[in-house]
């Protein structure tokens, strides 16, 4: 996954300032950053859901601007907030998404029986999603998005509004659905304990540029603490809270979102 | 085919789970069934209209509520799952081309407001003996429905937020309920008023579901009426194509 000088302006806010970086397949890639960073207008861009003023987004050699069909079927998104229809069944839910994605019956059967294993709902899969704890929820959302065996699956702050056990086990799920569908993974995130248990290489967002990229001991290098931890290294990079953006928009999105995940 | 095909299943299962809540039953069936009886039953013999006032009230009310059911369906359809979930923009992003995802969605406001209308027969014949609807009249039915889901994918697009379907609601639903011929002849209006209502899609609904044969205005009225939709469709699917976040 290429992005190039990706650009964007909502009025008089530069929310994303030509950034460019790059993703290797098979890694799992974070986007961290304070709110109003950027972050989800980038992953909106990237997936076609938001235009971009200026650049482009190449995801599994497919240019976004000239092949959005075969990017579309390339990718699987989580967005931040829910994507479940919860008077639905967790079966249901990813029977349409089957049926979205043209996915044959027999396949469609089997992928569905599998990935409901694989995230642990394979009991509860003929309840309604309304009945299910926030991380349930979330473990239904992202295998919705991997049913259909994407090169590249997005996650907008896959865990906000979850408990720490539920975190974790939405972390153990993900990595195991990952390793075994070998898939490339971007997220977003401001959870600094996220971004290091999941991620390969981090890119840390303020004010619409990328301030740091790279590994978790590559940051810490170029701060020149070997020790720092991940708050410090947040806090380094990002730590403007003067100049915090995010508005009302994006607490209303982040308290519905967690009061909808319980 | 498959991709419309998979957004219309979606869409009906949601409708499956909600047909059993009493809000959702209500405000579909029982605001029809009201008016029928009151106006049916308070005016009916006090006014005169050509084949008798009940049937004439019987088909205009039929007529709104595939109006309304097929709008309510899309328009909240899209606008909720646009504004306040995020299942609107996944299925946006599937593989499905524009066109299949309009067409699924008005597919199913199709659905609910055929359905709903046909409830609404089925008590008027039982409670007035309503005769039964001619071609004409089912065809004008059938392409009101696709007229209004289409037009309210439309809107369920371009709104920001359920205030501003209320103004829809307020300023397009409403008059043309009762000023385009659902309750009363439209020739007691006055002559200029009449001109403006006569093209508007329940106005030509309304005059084709009177009608008892084919003629050659009801085939112009179908025309318009299905040229109406597709122009709904289209606004919709381009809606659909340049989402944008």
């Amino acid at each position: 996954m290429e992005v190039r000088n990706l650009s964007k302006r909502f009025g008089d806010v530069q929310a994303v300032d030509d950034i460019s970086f790059e993703v290797f397949g098979g890694e799992c890639f974070g986007l961290l950053g304070p709110n109003g960073a950027g972050k989800s207008t980038t992953i909106k861009m990237m997936i076609a859901l938001l235009n971009s003023d200026e650049g482009e987004v190449v995801i599994a050699g497919h240019p976004l601007s000239r092949e959005p069909m075969r990017v579309r079927e390339s990718i699987g998104y989580v967005p931040q907030m829910l994507s479940v229809d919860g008077v639905l069944t967790g079966y249901e839910n990813l029977l349409i998404f089957g049926k979205l994605y043209g996915l044959r019956q027999a396949v469609r059967e089997e992928r569905i029986w599998e990935i409901l294993k694989l995230i642990g709902l394979e009991e509860v899969a003929q309840r309604q999603v309304k009945t299910y704890s926030g991380g349930m929820i979330r473990r239904l959302e992202i295998g919705q998005a991997i049913l259909h065996r994407p090169k590249v699956l997005f996650l907008d702050e896959p865990t906000v509004g979850l408990d720490p056990v539920a975190r974790k086990a939405v972390w153990e799920h993900l990595e195991t659905l990952r390793s075994h569908y070998r898939m490339t993974v971007l997220l977003t995130t401001h959870y600094m304990e996220e971004a290091e248990a999941l991620c390969a290489r981090i890119a840390i967002m303020n004010q619409g540029s990328i301030a740091a990229l790279g590994t978790v001991q590559q940051l810490r290098d170029a701060m020149g603490n070997p020790a720092a931890s991940m708050d410090d290294i947040f806090a380094y990079f990002a730590g403007d809270a003067e100049n915090e953006r995010g508005g009302i928009r994006d607490v209303t999105r982040s308290r519905r979102t967690a009061r909808r995940l319980g | 085919m498959r991709g419309l095909l998979a957004v219309y299943r979606r869409e009906m299962l949601l409708m499956q789970k909600k047909i059993g809540k009493l809000g959702y039953v209500f405000s579909s069936v029982m605001f029809p069934v009201i008016y029928l009886f009151a106006f049916g039953l308070g005016l009916g013999s006090r006014v005169e209209v050509s084949g008798g006032y009940v049937p004439f009230l019987a088909k205009g009310i039929i007529s709104l509520t595939v109006m309304l059911n097929a709008f309510q369906q899309t328009s909240l359809s899209v606008s909720a799952g646009r504004l306040y979930q995020r299942t609107f923009q996944t299925i946006i992003l599937s593989p499905v081309p524009a066109l299949q995802i309009a067409g699924g969605i008005a597919l199913a406001g199709m659905t609910r407001g055929l359905l709903v209308g046909g409830l609404i027969y089925g008590v008027a014949w039982l409670a007035f003996g309503v005769p039964a609807l001619s071609g004409a009249a089912v065809t004008g039915l059938c392409l009101s429905a696709f007229c209004f889901a289409a037009f309210g994918i439309a809107v369920g697009l371009v709104i920001g937020d359920a205030d501003e379907i209320s103004l829809v609601n307020n300023f397009i639903i409403t008059p043309m309920i009762f000023f385009c011929g659902s309750f009363f002849p439209m020739q007691n209006l006055p002559e200029a008023l009449r001109a403006v209502l006569a093209v508007l899609p329940l106005s030509i609904a309304n005059n084709l579901l009177r009608l008892e044969a084919w003629t050659i205005q009801a085939a112009g009225g179908a025309a318009v009426l299905a040229a109406m939709g597709c122009g709904f469709l289209w606004w919709g699917v381009r809606g659909l194509k340049q989402y944008d976040e």
